[in-house]
């Protein structure tokens, strides 16, 4: 069996693995289409501020109140009058940068925690894995309540508390990768070259843990939207009267009937921004890990 | 009785078999028409490196080429009159573990690691012979102790076995049914030398007691030495030679027999330098337009690129394909004697 | 197998004791005293500071652990500030409707997952592997709270088949079990799936094959047995974490269980409920893992013999970390 396959999967061509990482994922059509909506959403957050203007577009446009989808506001305005549209528009810079600060917090904290566990081993690893232990013990979306209720509600302890949410899980991931890669034989042989230790970590055994940490931290950042968004909504995220999607999910709950388009449009934004980062992260993982897929 | 045995002297016959791979990048011909005969009681040697398609044909044998990616592009097979190919896969289901049975390369993962080695016998026993769970169960301690492993050991599982075990767990389930066709693919090749002797000669013996006939596939000429009658020496998905044992070991014909017997160290002739074969065998997804081992033949001229060539029988038991022999004074170098 | 237990209960202290302080760590930077929260605004010096020396506020940090953990050691997680009441009754009495809720939430998912995650293995890389995949996706993008806040306005205000909120009849549980489900639906399906795929190109599967078994009987009897070791693994540890409290289906669906009690304690912050409920989530999460090990250890025969004869017990897999040390 193993011989057949390893004739069918004799590569004809050689290729640096970037470029055939990337040729793969280019074959992806659900991860450019994921790659496609983020970019969307990414000039949508940035040129919202450009296009539209928050206070003469929504505060200094206060209409109608519950005015339904129309011409004038595709998707309706609020119980306040604001057009929902806008609003959604610019829900993205909220989601998208408190998601990203959150995933960065936990990568700078999780990868080198994960990278010294995974290298030095003994008391330094178990020390660092039982602290991660205690983290994982805690539901996340626990952990997240916790510290925006002790913090107080700001955008930077949101940030915070989705951010310390994460990492622990990319202090496994690394670790796991580490120790994967420290224990082949290339490891040894570099070793045994007389190669120094940062020499091996930088040149050997990081660039070979990134396929698992990216891959992590596409995910990760659709997780973090949601969990940014589900914070909002039990009134722990970004302050009123900030246009977050979760907040405005959280004040159209209110008006379920009759009104279902208030929430019907800032969760189909959500939903689709983090598919799109899921979408991403699938492929991502198939293209890094071919064997996986064939 | 002996008239009868005549009329169905043939076990197997597979003629022109091609099986191809389908990849996103590639299309592999692992197995490019092969012909291959197996007689009653006779055991028949499938020689050659790994990747020569071996495997591809001992699957082709029992229909269970991955079907996700592999094709069986032409030929035919025929085991005891059944044209095999033409069978669904509710039909096979009926043959394959009952008139044919395979044994596999490493019986470390064969086995179902999750159900015990009894289970594993009796699911054989329980599908074509119709035993009741008791009976299945007796019997399948009863092969047990035919392979030489004591009966109360049915109730394990596969990880409290060794290797060589585990290979003899394997045969059991092989013979269960008592197949008239045994495939073993290279059965021996992940044990321990002294294992290896151990399992050949339960093989052997067992392939006499069962009266059946085997195919014995394998890269190690040893083992054909041993227990083989016929030998098809394989190269990049073509039978390039075959004949009986002594055809092939003491006449050899086919340069790349030559080379396997060279590569080979000689205990009576110790300062004879190993004469490896130069080169690779050629990517299955890019063969040559002419003989596949042209390129690392030593006796290779600008005819053998054009074409691939076709059989030559030098005896009724006895081919090659070589297109060297075209010319009647040509010879290898070895000799035999 | 006893002493196996054992050990993994043992091993579980320091992580609960681990958990209560950074728990504790966390809620002593909220900003402000409790005391405010006890007493009424026109309450003199005298009565703050008897309140304040009566629960011990003014203590460092380390003697107010020292005295919950030994408050804990009697089953005394103390008292809810607004209602009085002792915590871990308060925790008992909501736990119930979440137990329900996550029960129903893991069986519909696991009901749903299996036969996606399998007929998706089976139909690999075809147009029907990418439907389950798209579901899966789905499942998993999808916030649940606003999937619930879809139900309940079309399944609830529209159609009026389930009540919109709360646990009075059987029936109210069908929609926060299935918002709760999703997420977990979407989990399982790929765990199922990737499972399924790496057992159904095992070697023993030829074997199977090979002895006559059908290509059904081969996939549902070998490849799935060996495939359901990471599936239940892996629906442990979602129930695990399910049990804790499922937040946000409890808030949207008003259901009256220890995740919305969470939230209202939060909203009148309510330290030591906060505080008592996620240490008895973390350690329901933790004892659930437990169950799972123990259980997975029975599932799967190489593991369970290994403990019951005692030999070589636990040391493969550490005696590896030390080398790799």
């Amino acid at each position: 069996m193993s011989k057949n396959m390893k004739a069918t999967s004799a590569k004809p061509k050689k290729r640096s693995q970037f470029q055939e990482t990337m040729r793969r994922l280019s074959k992806n059509r659900s991860a450019m289409l994921g790659l496609a909506i983020i970019l969307v959403v990414i000039l949508i957050s940035v040129g919202a501020s450009i296009f539209y203007d928050y206070d003469t577009q929504v505060i200094a446009q206060v209409g109608d109140r519950l005015v339904k989808p129309c011409w004038q506001h595709p998707f309706g305005t609020d119980e306040l009058g604001r057009d929902i549209f806008t609003r959604v528009l610019y829900g993205a810079r909220y989601s998208l940068s408190v998601s990203f600060v959150a995933v960065l917090v936990s990568l700078i904290i999780g990868v080198p925690l994960g990278a010294i566990a995974g290298f030095c081993g003994g008391v330094i690893e178990n020390l660092i894995m039982r602290f991660n232990d205690i983290l994982l013990a805690l539901p996340s979306i626990f952990t997240a309540i916790a510290i925006v209720s002790a913090l107080g509600k700001s955008t930077l302890n949101l940030m915070i508390a989705v951010g310390v949410c994460s990492i622990c899980t990319f202090t496994q991931v690394t670790r796991s990768a580490v120790l994967t890669v420290r224990n082949n034989e290339y490891v040894e042989a570099a070793r045994a070259l007389g190669a120094t230790n940062l020499h091996i970590i930088f040149q050997h055994i990081l660039p070979n843990c990134l396929a698992p940490i990216i891959v992590q931290t596409t995910f990760r950042m659709g997780q973090a939207i949601i969990s940014a968004a589900s914070l909002s909504f039990l009134g722990l995220g970004i302050p009123l009267p900030a246009p977050e999607w979760g907040a405005m999910l959280s004040a159209g709950r209110n008006y379920l009937l009759g009104y279902s388009y208030m929430t019907m449009f800032p969760g189909l934004a959500l939903l689709i921004t983090v598919i799109a980062f899921n979408m991403v992260g699938d492929g991502l993982r198939d293209a890094l890990d071919p064997k996986l897929k064939h | 009785m002996s008239e009868i045995m005549k009329n169905d002297d043939i076990v197997l016959q597979v003629e022109d078999l091609r099986v191809e791979y389908h990849t996103d990048e590639s299309l592999v011909k692992a197995v490019n028409g092969i012909d291959l005969t197996v007689r009653r009681n006779q055991t028949l040697g499938l020689v050659g490196e790994t990747g020569a398609g071996k495997t591809t044909t001992a699957l082709s044998i029992m229909n269970l080429i991955p079907d996700q990616v592999g094709v069986i592009a032409g030929g035919s097979i025929t085991l005891e009159g059944k044209k095999t190919l033409e069978m669904s896969d509710e039909e096979m289901n009926h043959i394959r573990g009952k008139d044919v049975a395979m044994i596999f390369q490493d019986p470390m993962t064969a086995l179902n690691p999750v159900t015990t080695v009894g289970d594993q016998i009796a699911e054989a026993l329980r599908i074509h012979e119709g035993l009741d769970k008791k009976a299945a169960a007796e019997k399948a301690g009863k092969m047990l102790e035919v392979v030489g492993i004591p009966a109360e050991r049915a109730n394990e599982y596969p990880h409290q076995f060794s290797g060589g075990m585990k290979q003899r767990v394997v045969i059991a389930i092989g013979l269960s049914c008592n197949p008239h066709l045994l495939i073993a693919d290279e059965p021996t090749t992940a044990l321990d030398v002294t294992i290896q002797a151990q399992v050949l000669e339960i093989m052997q013996e067992l392939k006499e007691k069962f009266q059946m006939s085997m195919i014995m596939i394998t890269h190690d000429l040893g083992i054909v030495a041993e227990i083989c009658d016929e030998v098809s020496v394989m190269y990049a998905g073509r039978i390039v030679e075959h004949g009986t044992l002594e055809d092939v070991f003491e006449h050899t014909k086919h340069p790349y027999t030559e080379g396997l017997f060279n590569s080979l160290p000689d205990i009576n002739d110790r300062s004879r330098k190993l004469t490896p074969i130069p080169g690779l065998m050629p990517d299955p997804a890019n063969l040559p337009q002419g003989c596949a081992f042209a390129p690392r033949c030593r006796y290779a001229t600008e005819e053998c690129t054009k074409a691939v060539p076709e059989k030559r029988w030098i005896s009724d038991t006895h081919y090659v394909a070589c297109s060297a022999y075209d010319d009647p004074a040509f010879h290898i170098e070895r000799k035999v004697d | 197998m006893g002493r196996y237990i054992l050990k993994r209960l043992a091993m579980l202290i320091p992580v609960i004791l681990g958990v209560i302080f950074v728990v504790f760590f966390i809620m002593d930077l909220a900003p402000g005293s409790p005391v405010n929260q006890m007493v009424s605004e026109n309450a003199t010096e005298e009565e703050i500071q008897a309140i304040i020396d009566e629960y011990g506020f003014d203590d460092p940090l380390l003697v107010r652990y020292g005295r919950y953990i030994w408050d804990l050691l009697h089953g005394d997680l103390g008292r809810s500030y607004t209602t009085k009441q002792p915590v871990l009754e308060l925790y008992l009495q909501k736990l119930g409707a979440t137990a329900q809720l996550a029960i129903s939430a893991i069986l519909l998912a696991m009901i749903m997952s299996l036969p996606l995650g399998i007929y998706a293995a089976v139909k690999q890389n075809k147009w029907q592997d990418g439907a389950c995949m798209v579901i899966s996706l789905l499942g998993l993008s999808i916030p649940n709270f606003w999937l619930g806040l879809m139900l309940i306005i079309l399944f609830a205000l529209h159609l009026g088949w389930f009540p919109a909120s709360g646990n009075r009849e059987l029936i109210s549980i069908v929609l926060p079990a299935f918002t709760e489900g999703t997420g977990l639906m979407a989990f399982l399906t790929r765990t199922t799936r990737s499972s399924m795929l790496e057992t159904i190109r095992a070697d023993y599967m030829v074997t199977a094959r090979a002895k006559g078994v059908t290509r059904v009987a081969s996939v549902m009897k070998h490849a799935l047995k060996n495939a359901l070791i990471p599936i239940v693994n892996a629906s442990g540890m979602q129930l695990a974490y399910v049990m804790a409290g499922s937040v946000l289906t409890e808030t949207v669906f008003a259901w009256p269980g220890v995740g919305r009690q969470l939230v209202i304690a939060i909203t009148d912050r309510d330290i030591p409920v906060i505080t008592g409920f996620l240490i008895m989530g973390a350690t329901i999460t933790a004892l659930i893992n437990l169950t799972v090990d123990i259980v997975y250890a029975y599932v799967d025969p190489r593991i369970k013999v290994q403990y019951a004869t005692k030999k070589k017990a636990k040391k493969t897999p550490k005696a590896k970390e030390e080398k790799a040390a």
